[in-house]
């Protein structure tokens, strides 16, 4: 053996374990990595989805076919009892859409404004407003021609203004109703608007703005006593 | 044809078609019974309610057990949250039942005016003599709002299938990727979280997690508010 192997085997040799101890490194720190994260995967509480089953009371399996019937027939006959019959108005407040529906056939449909759905407060005492059409089943209680309205307080405190005494000719408003007013309780009514261009937006304080044709045809045709459904 | 006209059509055809199945006494099965009179007493009451049919996949928005309006539920799936290393189970939720919204995003997703303070009222003296009955200059422009959310979540009250426990309802336009290691990914973070930041680990009930279109999700969102009724059906 030369010189020169000797002085290279010399070179090598005390390298053998630290290329072993690179190689090893890295593999413990990821076995380490590892077997941290699945210790740590133990604390956590992770979102799981999983299939939905329905299963059914099994006490409802051992009532008697006859019985079965007779509460089937009741209770079809109470939900055609509430079924509302003729004529109705169903309003979608999302689309801002309103038909009227007589005998299960839509017989007209336009387009209206319904409840910003925005919370008023007012600064002196918080009392609060929520401009929401109501959801749910209302009734014609009344129209009329040329309807004025008598403004609340939070049509002044929504300007930021202090509302007048009860009763003030200042509350007066003979115009913005339009020609006809529908009411539905509450305060609530089926009326028309100066901003046309605003029919089917959510922009009113719950009330339902129609354009003149259709708030004349609804004033004509619907009467009073006539379900609305506001969904 | 619109797409009311069209909806609408199809509402009254699923309810006729009902009625006639109803008359043929072919669904005498006890769930429909029981989902009949469970129906019937919420058609008693002047609100609007939900029914939600898993075996249809149909969400109907009805009131006095006329459907006002439906869509289409694309798919249905139960979501909880449960340690990493636990095997997953399905979820059983026992059917008929009547949900009540405690909370939903039709109570909490609303935007607040309240001025600071009040000045006072001009007086109609003040203002011109003759007002014209025609608004002068540009229509007012509302403050544009800010978009209905196609995902949020509802809270439901206890109920008997699940536990006693309170259970959610997930509106979502898409079903969230749950893939064994996302999952995996969340536990860690949440154990690390646990162990080194001593944050509290997320616990939340059980939930059903509805996938509709975007429109959809968007369209139902104002009905969850409290005390709306959702009658969940799984019809034979």
């Amino acid at each position: 053996m030369s010189l020169e192997t000797n002085l290279r085997t010399a070179e090598v040799k005390p390298r053998k374990p630290l290329r072993l101890l690179w190689l090893l490194f890295p593999a413990g720190l990821v076995v380490l990595g590892v077997g941290s994260a699945m210790v740590l995967a133990r604390f956590g509480n992770p979102l799981t989805l999983m299939p939905l089953v329905t299963v059914v009371d099994p006490q409802l399996s051992q009532i008697p076919t006859n019985a079965l019937k007779s509460r089937a027939t009741k209770a079809h006959g109470m939900l055609e009892r509430v079924r509302p019959q003729g004529m109705y108005i169903v309003v979608d407040t999302y689309r801002n859409r309103l038909r009227l529906v007589e005998n299960g056939k839509v017989v007209r449909e336009a387009l209206c404004s319904t409840g910003t759905g925005i919370v008023l407060i007012d600064p002196r005492n918080k009392k609060k407003w929520v401009f929401d059409t109501p959801l749910g089943e209302r009734i014609i209680e009344r129209k009329q021609k040329n309807p004025v309205w008598m403004k609340p307080d939070w049509a002044f405190i929504e300007e930021g203004e202090e509302p007048p005494p009860p009763g003030s000719p200042d509350r007066v408003d003979p115009y913005s109703l339009g020609d006809y007013g529908l009411y539905m309780g509450d305060g609530y009514i089926i009326h028309g608007t100066l901003f046309k261009s605003l029919l089917g937006r959510r922009v009113t304080h719950g009330c339902i703005r129609l354009g003149d044709e259709d708030l004349e045809y609804l004033y004509h045709n619907v009467p009073i006593g006539t379900r609305v459904y506001l969904y | 044809m619109s797409t009311f006209t069209t909806t609408y059509r199809l509402a009254l055809a699923c309810t006729f078609t009902s009625l006639l199945t109803w008359a043929g006494e072919v669904s005498l099965s006890p769930a429909a019974v029981a989902a009949l009179e469970l129906e019937s007493s919420l058609a008693r009451k002047p609100n609007i309610y939900l029914k939600l049919d898993l075996s249809e996949r149909l969400l109907q928005i009805k009131a006095r057990g006329v459907v006002l309006d439906q869509v289409v539920v694309k798919a249905v799936e139960a979501a909880t949250r449960k340690p990493f290393y636990q095997p997953t189970e399905p979820f059983a939720l026992q059917v008929p039942v009547i949900l009540e919204v405690l909370q939903g995003p039709g109570d909490t997703d609303r935007e607040v005016i309240a001025p600071p303070s009040l000045r006072p009222a001009k007086r109609r003296d003040e203002e011109e003599p003759t007002p014209s009955p025609v608004p002068q200059g540009p229509t007012p422009t509302p403050t544009p709002r800010p978009e209905t959310p196609s995902r949020y979540r509802v809270e439901l009250t206890p109920s008997k299938a699940a536990a006693d426990c309170p259970l959610l309802l997930w509106v979502t336009n898409d079903l969230p990727a749950r893939s064994l290691w996302q999952r995996f990914r969340q536990a860690v973070k949440e154990g690390w979280g646990f162990v080194v930041r001593h944050e509290e680990v997320p616990q939340e009930p059980p939930g059903i997690v509805l996938v509709l279109d975007a429109e959809d999700a968007r369209r139902v969102h104002h009905l969850f508010r409290q005390g709306m009724a959702l009658l969940v059906t799984a019809a034979p």
